[in-house]
C-alpha cells in the first residue's frame, strides 16, 4: 500500500558536514511514529529538512502520494505539515494568545469555537487561559505547545523532543495528551531520546549518526538487543 | 472587548488633553514639542522592537527623510504644510520599503545596518552637489511657513495617531503575531503566520510615524541643517526611552519619554555634568534590576501595564 507519508533518501548538510545520509522514513495515516536517537544524530536537522527549513542534498518527500520536497515551508504548511519545535510555545504571550496565533489563518469566530472546543480537551489550560507561557510548568508548556499545534488540525505532526526539560513526571503528562490526541489525530513522527514515548507509537526508527539503523514495530525494536543496550539501559538476554 | 474600547480610547484623550492644555500652564512650547517628538519616536522605535524585537539604531534615517521631504516638497512644490507633512511620511514609508531587505538581518547585524543606512541617507542629503535639490549640507529654511501654534496642535494629532496605532497593534491579531514571530519566527511560520509580511508591515508603520513626525519638526523648527534632524542622538533618544519605560507596552515608552527627557531639559541643559551622571546611574541601574523597563515593575505585581 502506498504509505501517506514517504521519505526517501534524504541527504542534508551544515556547509560541508554532511548529517543525514540517504534516510528512509514511512507512515502511514494515522500512524505515530518515534524517531529515537541521541544528541546530535540529526533529528532535529531530519525534521528540519522534512519541513523545508533545511535544504536537501538528495532526497524526495511525498504527503498522500504528492511531491513536497520543493515546496517553500509556507506552502507545507498549507498541506498539512506542521512542525513543532523543542520550545513549542511562544513565551511572552498568554495560553490564549498563544492558540490564537496558533490559528492565525483562521476567521476570527471560527478561531474562538475551536480554541473553546480545546480547552474543553485540555481543562488545564482553560483554567489558566490569560496567564503567560512562560509562568506555566514544563509539562503544561507542553501541553500548551501540543493544543497550540493542532489548532487547525495538521494531517502530518512533526515534534521536536517533546520531552526536553521534563522531569519524569511531566513526561509521563505528555505522553498522556498525545495518546488522547491519537484517537481521531493527526498522524505524528516524534523525534525523541526518551523511550517513554514509545507506549503510543506504532513504529520506531532509530537514528544513528545520520542513518536510519533499526526500523520496525515498537515489539520488534524492543526485541532488538543493541536497541535495548542503547536507549533502554539493560543489556542482552 | 467594549470596556477596553473606553479604555483606550480614554488613553488617547488623556494624552491629546495634556498636550493642548499643557502650553497653559507651562509656558515653554518648543520644550513640550519636542517631548511630544521624543513619545511618538519612542512609540515608533516601539512598534519595532517591542513587537519584533528588531532594535533600530538608525531610526533617526526615517526621521530625518520625513523632515526633509516634508521641507522640499513645500520649498520646490509649494505644497501646504500639512500636506507636505503627509508626503514627507510617504517618503520615509518609501524609505523603509527601500531598506525593508536589511530584515533578513537580525540582532547586533541589523541594528549596525540599520545605522549604516541613516547615515549613508544623511550623506545623500547633505551633499553639497545635491545643493539644487537637498540644499546640502546649508541646511534648510522654511520662513515664510513658520507657524509654531499650528505645528504645534498638528503634533497632538501626529501624537495622537500613534498612540491609537500601538493601542491597536497591542490589542490586534496582527499584534500579538508580532510578538510571536519576535519569541520564535520559525513556530510562528509554521502557525501560518506571514513572518516576512508582516514584519515588513510594522516596519514600514514605525517609519510613517519618524516621517510624519520629522516633517512636523522641520514645520515647527523651520530652519535646520542636516545634522540637526539624522543625529545619531535621536535615534539613541527613542531607544533608551523606550528601554527605560518598558517596551511592548503602550505607557512604558511614554513615561520613559516625559521622565528623562523632562530630566534632560531640568537638568541637562544647565548642569550638564550632574544630568549625565544621573542618566549614567538610571541606564546602570536599569540593566541590572529592570531590564524589562520601569513598567515590568508593576507586571511583577501581577497588574497589567496597558
Amino acid at each position: 500500500m502506498e504509505p501517506f507519508f514517504a521519505a526517501r533518501g534524504i541527504e542534508a548538510a551544515y556547509g560541508r558536514l554532511q548529517v543525514l545520509w540517504g534516510v528512509d522514513l514511512e507512515l502511514q495515516q494515522g500512524e505515530v511514529a518515534v524517531l529515537l536517537g541521541s544528541n546530535g544524530a540529526g533529528k532535529t536537522t531530519l525534521l528540519k529538512a522534512l519541513m523545508g527549513l533545511r535544504p536537501l542534498l538528495q532526497g524526495e518527500i511525498l504527503l498522500g502520494g504528492q511531491h513536497v520536497e520543493r515546496l517553500r515551508p509556507d506552502l507545507r504548511v498549507q498541506r498539512g505539515i506542521h512542525y513543532m519545535t523543542e520550545l513549542g510555545v511562544f513565551p511572552n504571550l498568554s495560553i490564549d494568545e498563544n492558540l490564537q496565533v496558533g490559528g492565525f489563518g483562521l476567521p476570527r469566530h471560527e478561531l474562538r469555537r475551536r480554541i473553546d472546543e480545546l480547552y474543553e480537551t485540555f481543562p488545564d489550560l482553560a483554567k489558566l487561559h490569560s496567564a503567560s507561557a512562560a509562568s506555566l510548568s514544563g509539562g503544561q508548556r507542553k501541553m500548551l505547545g501540543v493544543a497550540k499545534a493542532v489548532v487547525v488540525p495538521p494531517r502530518l505532526l512533526l515534534m521536536d523532543e517533546p520531552s526536553a526539560g521534563l522531569s519524569p513526571r511531566f513526561v509521563g503528562e505528555v505522553v498522556a495528551v498525545l495518546r488522547n490526541l491519537r484517537e481521531n489525530g493527526p498522524t505524528m513522527l516524534i523525534a525523541e531520546q526518551n523511550v517513554k514515548f514509545l507506549e503510543i507509537a506504532d513504529r520506531a526508527y532509530v537514528l544513528d549518526g545520520g542513518r536510519i539503523s533499526f526500523r520496525g514495530t515498537v515489539q520488534e525494536l524492543e526485541a532488538d538487543d543493541a536497541v535495548r543496550q542503547a536507549y533502554f539501559g539493560v543489556g542482552g538476554h | 472587548m467594549l470596556r477596553r474600547r473606553w479604555v483606550d480610547a480614554l488613553v488617547v484623550v488623556v494624552v491629546v488633553l495634556a498636550f493642548v492644555l499643557a502650553p497653559q500652564a507651562y509656558s515653554n512650547e518648543t520644550l513640550l514639542f519636542q517631548m511630544m517628538v521624543y513619545i511618538a519616536l519612542s512609540q515608533g522605535v516601539n512598534i519595532l522592537y517591542g513587537f519584533t524585537g528588531y532594535l533600530p539604531f538608525g531610526y533617526v534615517g526615517f526621521f530625518g527623510i520625513g523632515a526633509y521631504g516634508a521641507s522640499l516638497l513645500m520649498l520646490h512644490l509649494n505644497w501646504p504644510p500639512i500636506l507636505a507633512l503627509l508626503g514627507g511620511g510617504a517618503i520615509a514609508v518609501l524609505l523603509g520599503l527601500l531598506l525593508s531587505p536589511l530584515l533578513r538581518l537580525s540582532g547586533a547585524y541589523f541594528a549596525i545596518a540599520s545605522l549604516a543606512a541613516s547615515q549613508a541617507v544623511y550623506l545623500i542629503v547633505s551633499n553639497p552637489a545635491l545643493q539644487n535639490v537637498t540644499y546640502g549640507p546649508y541646511g534648510i529654511q522654511l520662513v515664510s511657513q513658520f507657524n509654531p501654534t499650528l505645528s504645534y496642535y498638528v503634533m497632538v494629532v501626529i501624537l495622537a495617531l500613534t498612540v491609537a496605532v500601538v493601542l491597536y497593534i497591542r490589542r490586534s491579531r496582527f499584534g500579538t503575531a508580532l510578538q510571536a514571530m519576535r519569541d520564535d519566527p520559525v513556530s510562528a511560520a509554521m502557525a501560518g503566520v506571514p513572518v516576512v509580511r508582516q514584519r515588513t508591515f510594522a516596519w514600514m508603520i514605525s517609519a510613517a510615524i519618524a516621517g510624519l513626525v520629522g516633517g512636523a519638526f522641520a514645520w515647527q523648527t523651520s530652519v535646520f541643517y542636516p545634522d540637526a534632524v539624522f543625529s545619531l542622538s535621536i535615534s539613541i533618544f527613542a531607544i533608551v526611552f523606550t528601554l527605560f519605560g518598558g517596551a511592548g507596552t503602550l505607557l512604558g515608552p511614554l513615561f520613559g519619554s516625559v521622565v528623562l527627557y523632562g530630566m534632560y531639559n531640568t537638568i541637562g541643559i544647565s548642569d550638564p555634568q550632574y544630568f549625565q551622571l544621573i542618566y549614567g546611574l538610571l541606564i546602570i541601574l536599569l540593566v541590572l534590576f529592570l531590564p524589562d523597563g520601569a513598567a515590568s515593575l508593576l507586571k511583577r505585581r501581577g497588574s497589567h501595564v496597558l
